[in-house]
C-alpha cells in the first residue's frame, strides 16, 4: 500500500516544501534580528562548553494516585506512516560588554519507508544585550489573550524565547507539510509561560490535526513527583513497550490557567533496554488516537533504548560541538569584524600564579 | 598561520586549509618587533587537536549514508565549520635564525607568540649566498623553484647517496658527475653495473657535450702493463685485495725487484718466476694461487696495455673515467679497485693529480672493510673525494657517516633501514624519519654543507644524457 504521504509529498518535495514553501521555516523577522543584533557587537570573549540553561525549576509533586496505576500494553504495528522530528539547540558563543552571543540551530529529521532524511536550519548567531531585549521580546507571539504574568527579560530566558520561537516555527512547518504522520517533538505539550506561549502551541496541533498528523512529544526528564519520586519511576515492574496513562493526575496537579496541558500525559517505557520516558500526546487525537500513533511508533522508528530515532537524529544534528562554536567566533571574528579578547581571570589578577587555573571556588 | 609553541628544538604552527605548507618547506617566525625571527623546516602535518572535534566526527560517522539531507545556513557558519576541522598543525624543526639580517645557527631566545607572523620562505632565501660562481642546479624544490648549489660545496668533501632501489639516487650520481665534469674537475667512478658507460650520449644516441671528456675503462678488454702498475700498486694488491701473507709478499718483492732489475718484467715472467724461486713450497702455493687470479682477473697484460699516464693526463685535463666493473667477479672488482686507489694515491703523492672526485657505488661489494676509514681519512687528504652510492645503508660504518659533509636522502620505506639512516644523517631522527618516508621517486633530502645545513627537498634535476641505470623490468607496460 502506497501511503498518501508519499503519494503527494515525496522525499524531495518535502525538502521543497520546507525549504522553500508558502511558510519559510526561519522567519524573516528571526533572521532580521540576527543580522541586526550583530550590527551593535561589541568586543567578544569567546567562550566554549558553556551551556544555557535556564535555572531549574522546583519539582512538582502531584501527589500519590488514588487507585493503583495499570500500564497499558502497546504492541508494535508495522505502518507506511512518515515519521517526523524537530528539534533546536541553542549555545553560548560569547560574552560582550553588553550582554551575550548564542547561536541557535534546529533540525526536522523525517523518515519515509526505511531511509531518513533531513533539513538543518542555522546556525543563526544573535547578539543578546540588556538593552536590546524589546524587539526580541516583541518577537514572541501575543499570547492570544492570555493573561501572562509579565515576560522576563533575562539573557537566558530570551535566549529560551528565541530558542522556542525557533523551535515553534519549525514544528509548524512540518505539521504544515506532511500528512497523516507521526510528528516526534522534544519536550512536553504544555505551555502557557512567558517563555512558552499556549496560543503558538495550540495552533501548530490544531494545524498537526488538519493534516491528519498525530503529535507525539518526549521528555528525557520530568519534574514531577508523586511521593517524592518521579513520576518515570512508576510501574517499574512491568514488562515494556507500555505506557501510563498519568494525565488526570497531571490535571489535577495543575492550575487551569496560565498553564495549559495541551497534551494528554503518559509515562513509557517502550524496550527493556531503555528507561522510562514523559510522553505527550496531543489532546486533540484522544486517548485511542495516542496509542495508535504510539503502536505505528513502535513498530517503525524505535531504536535502542526506547527512544525514537528521528527525534535522536534532530538532537544530534542540531547540537552544538565545541569545535562548532570556535567555528561561530572565527565567523564572527572574521566576516563581523569581531575581537575576540581573552576572558579576564579574576583569580588570576587577584592571586596571580597562585590563583590556578580553573575557576573553581 | 599562527606560532602556536615551542619545546626545544620543535615549533609547532596552526595553518588552515588555505595555508599551503607540506613536508620539506621552511617557514620563518618572524617577530617584527624585535626584528629577529626563527627559521623552522615542516616535518610534519597533522590536524589541529580541536576541542569536539571527536562528536564531529562521531555526528558525521553516524549520519553518514543512513541520514541525507540540506543545510539551510544563511551565514555560511557551516563553512566556518568545515574549515576549522580542516586546520592543520605544522610540526617544524628550527634549523636557524635571523638576527638584524644575519643568519645564525642558533637562537637562544622566543619569538614573541601574538605578535609573531609566520610566513613561508623560498628556498633562495636561505641559499642565497651571492651568485655561484659554478652553479651546479640540482632540481627543483614543488614550488618549482631550482636548486642550485656551487661545485665549491662538494670540493674537498665526503658525500653519501642513499635510497632503496629505483628511487633515483644513481641518476643523481651522474647528474653530480656531469656538472663536475662540466667544471674541469677530474672524476673516477667504479661502476658496477655498467649504467654510467654511454653518459657521453644522448638518449637519442648521438653524442653530447660530454662524448669526449668521459673516458671508459673495461678492464678485461683493456689490460695493464705491470710495469705502469709498479712495485707499490701490485703489493696493495696482493696483501689487501687477495689476502697475500707478509712472508710471502715480501718473497714476491724481492722477485718483482729481482726481474725489474734484469728489465724482465713483465706478467709472464712473474709466472715463470714464481715457479722457479728459492722459497718454502707453502710461499710458492700462496704466490702461484694469488698470480692465478691476478692473470684470471685479465686486468693484467704484457702487450697493448694501456699505461696509467695516459689516465693521469686524462683525469688531469679535468675529465672523467668510468671504469666499467660489469660481469666481474667480486675478486676481479676488488683487483681493480685496488688498483686504481693504488695509482691515484701515488699520482697524487707525487703530485700529478691535484684532486680526484671519486665516485664508488655500493662501495661494499668491492672495498675491504679496512679500506674505509683509508678513504675517508688518508686518502682525502691527498686529494681523493669520495662519493658513495648505496641502497643498503647498514653497509656504511658510522665513523663514515659521521665525517660525511653531505647526504642526498632518497625515500626509505622500511623502519629497519630509517632507523639506521635516523641514527647517522647529522639530522635528528624524528626529521629524517618524517621526511624521507613521504619523498616520491626522484625526491631527495639533501643535508649538509652544499647547502648551507637547511636540509632540503627537492625534485633531482632530469639530465638529456643516457644514463642506463634504471631499474630493469620485464613486464614494461
Amino acid at each position: 500500500m502506497v501511503h498518501r504521504a508519499q503519494d503527494i509529498v515525496g522525499n524531495g518535495e518535502i525538502s521543497n516544501l520546507l525549504l522553500r514553501g508558502p511558510r519559510a521555516p526561519i522567519p524573516d523577522a528571526l533572521m532580521r534580528l540576527s543580522f541586526d543584533s550583530l550590527e551593535r557587537l561589541s568586543p567578544m570573549r569567546g567562550v566554549l562548553g558553556e551551556g544555557l540553561e535556564a535555572p531549574e525549576e522546583p519539582p512538582l509533586e502531584i501527589g500519590a494516585p488514588t487507585a493503583p496505576v495499570e500500564p497499558i500494553r502497546v504492541a508494535p504495528r508495522e505502518c507506511d506512516s512518515p515519521i517526523a522530528a524537530v528539534d533546536v539547540s541553542a549555545s553560548k558563543v560569547g560574552e560582550t560588554r553588553e550582554g551575550i552571543v548564542v547561536a541557535l540551530r534546529g533540525a526536522v529529521v523525517w523518515r519515509i519507508g526505511r531511509s531518513h532524511r533531513y533539513l538543518r536550519y542555522g546556525p543563526l548567531p544573535f547578539h543578546i544585550a540588556e538593552g536590546s531585549a524589546d524587539p526580541m521580546l516583541g518577537l514572541m507571539e501575543a499570547p492570544g489573550g492570555e493573561d501572562l504574568e509579565q515576560p522576563q527579560s533575562g539573557l537566558i530566558q530570551i535566549t529560551a524565547r528565541l530558542r522556542n520561537l525557533m523551535e515553534r516555527w519549525l514544528q509548524e512547518s512540518i505539521c504544515s507539510s506532511f500528512r497523516d504522520s507521526i510528528i516526534l517533538f522534544d519536550g512536553s505539550l504544555t505551555a502557557g509561560t512567558p517563555d512558552n506561549p499556549a496560543g503558538a502551541l495550540r495552533r501548530i496541533l490544531e494545524e498537526a490535526r488538519g493534516n491528519g498528523n498525530s503529535v507525539l512529544a518526549f521528555s528525557k526528564a520530568t519534574r514531577l513527583l508523586y511521593n517524592g519520586r518521579s513520576v518515570l519511576e512508576l510501574a517499574r515492574g512491568a514488562d515494556p513497550p507500555y505506557v501510563i496513562d498519568i494525565d488526570e493526575l497531571i490535571s489535577r496537579a495543575f492550575p487551569s490557567h496560565p498553564i495549559k496541558l495541551l497534551g494528554r500525559v503518559y509515562v513509557s517505557r517502550l524496550s527493556r533496554d531503555g528507561p522510562a520516558f514523559r510522553l505527550d500526546a496531543d489532546r486533540g487525537i484522544g486517548p485511542d488516537g495516542a496509542l495508535d500513533a504510539i503502536s505505528k511508533l513502535l513498530g517503525s522508528d524505535i531504536a535502542s533504548a526506547g527512544y525514537p530515532e528521528c527525534l535522536k537524529l534532530a538532537h544530534i544534528l542540531s547540537a552544538f560541538t565545541a569545535n562548532e562554536i570556535v567555528g561561530i567566533q572565527r565567523f564572527l571574528s572574521g566576516h563581523r569584524g569581531i575581537q575576540l579578547i581573552q576572558r579576564p581571570n579574576l583569580r588570576r589578577i587577584l592571586f596571580g600564579p597562585f590563583g590556578g587555573w580553573g575557576g573553581a571556588a | 598561520m599562527k606560532f602556536y609553541k615551542k619545546e626545544g628544538n620543535t615549533a609547532h604552527v596552526i595553518a588552515f586549509p588555505d595555508e599551503e605548507a607540506e613536508r620539506g618547506d621552511y617557514l620563518l617566525i618572524e617577530d617584527r618587533e624585535s626584528g629577529r625571527g626563527l627559521i623552522a623546516q615542516v616535518i610534519d602535518v597533522q590536524f589541529v587537536n580541536l576541542p569536539g572535534i571527536l562528536e564531529d566526527l562521531l555526528r558525521d560517522t553516524m549520519t553518514a549514508g543512513s541520514v541525507e539531507g540540506e543545510d539551510e545556513d544563511p551565514f555560511g557558519v557551516s563553512s566556518q565549520v568545515a574549515y576549522l576541522k580542516d586546520a592543520r598543525l605544522l610540526v617544524c624543526k628550527i634549523r636557524g635564525a635571523i638576527e638584524g639580517g644575519r643568519l645564525l645557527a642558533h637562537a637562544p631566545w622566543l619569538p614573541s607568540r601574538i605578535g609573531s607572523i609566520v610566513r613561508r620562505i623560498s628556498i633562495e632565501e636561505l641559499l642565497c649566498d651571492g651568485d655561484p660562481k659554478r652553479p651546479i642546479r640540482l632540481g627543483r624544490t614543488k614550488s618549482g623553484k631550482g636548486v642550485v648549489i656551487d661545485a665549491k660545496g662538494l670540493d674537498g668533501k665526503l658525500n653519501i647517496i642513499m635510497g632503496r632501489k629505483g628511487t633515483g639516487k644513481s641518476h643523481f650520481s651522474k647528474l653530480l658527475l656531469l656538472n663536475l665534469v662540466k667544471y674541469g674537475a677530474p672524476c673516477l667512478v667504479f661502476d658496477i653495473n655498467g649504467e654510467y658507460v654511454n653518459l657521453g650520449r644522448d638518449w637519442d644516441g648521438r653524442p653530447n657535450e660530454f662524448g669526449d671528456r668521459i673516458m671508459v675503462l673495461r678492464p678485461g678488454a683493456q689490460r695493464f702493463d705491470v710495469r705502469s702498475v709498479g712495485l707499490r700498486a701490485m703489493m696493495d694488491i696482493l696483501l689487501h685485495a687477495l689476502d697475500l701473507p707478509p712472508t710471502s709478499a715480501k718473497v714476491f718483492a724481492s722477485m718483482w725487484k729481482e726481474l725489474a732489475a734484469r728489465d724482465a718484467l713483465s706478467l709472464g715472467s712473474i709466472g715463470t718466476a714464481i715457479q722457479c724461486w728459492s722459497c718454502h713450497e707453502s710461499v710458492r702455493e700462496a704466490l702461484a694461487s694469488r698470480y692465478h687470479s691476478l692473470v684470471e682477473s685479465g686486468v693484467f697484460g704484457d702487450e697493448g696495455c694501456m699505461d696509467f699516464g695516459e689516465i693521469a693526463k686524462w683525469l688531469g685535463d679535468g675529465n672523467a673515467v668510468v671504469v666499467n666493473m660489469r660481469n666481474k667477479s667480486s675478486l676481479s672488482r676488488r683487483i681493480i679497485v685496488e688498483l686504481f686507489l693504488g695509482k691515484l694515491t701515488e699520482l697524487l703523492s707525487a703530485g700529478a693529480l691535484r684532486a680526484v672526485f671519486l665516485f664508488a657505488e655500493e662501495a661494499h661489494l668491492y672495498l675491504g672493510d679496512t679500506y674505509w676509514d683509508d678513504v675517508v681519512t688518508r686518502m682525502r687528504h691527498l686529494g681523493i673525494f669520495a662519493t658513495f652510492i648505496t641502497n643498503q645503508p647498514e653497509t656504511i660504518r658510522e665513523g663514515i657517516y659521521r665525517q660525511a659533509d653531505n647526504i642526498f636522502l632518497f625515500n626509505f620505506a622500511n623502519d629497519h633501514d630509517l632507523e639506521f639512516v635516523s641514527k647517522t644523517a647529522k639530522l635528528d631522527a624524528d626529521s629524517v624519519k618524517l621526511l624521507v618516508s613521504g619523498l616520491p621517486e626522484r625526491h631527495c633530502l639533501t643535508i649538509g654543507e652544499a647547502v648551507r645545513n637547511f636540509p632540503l627537498i627537492f625534485e633531482v634535476e632530469r639530465l638529456s644524457a643516457d644514463t642506463l641505470g634504471q631499474t630493469r623490468y620485464f613486464f614494461n607496460d
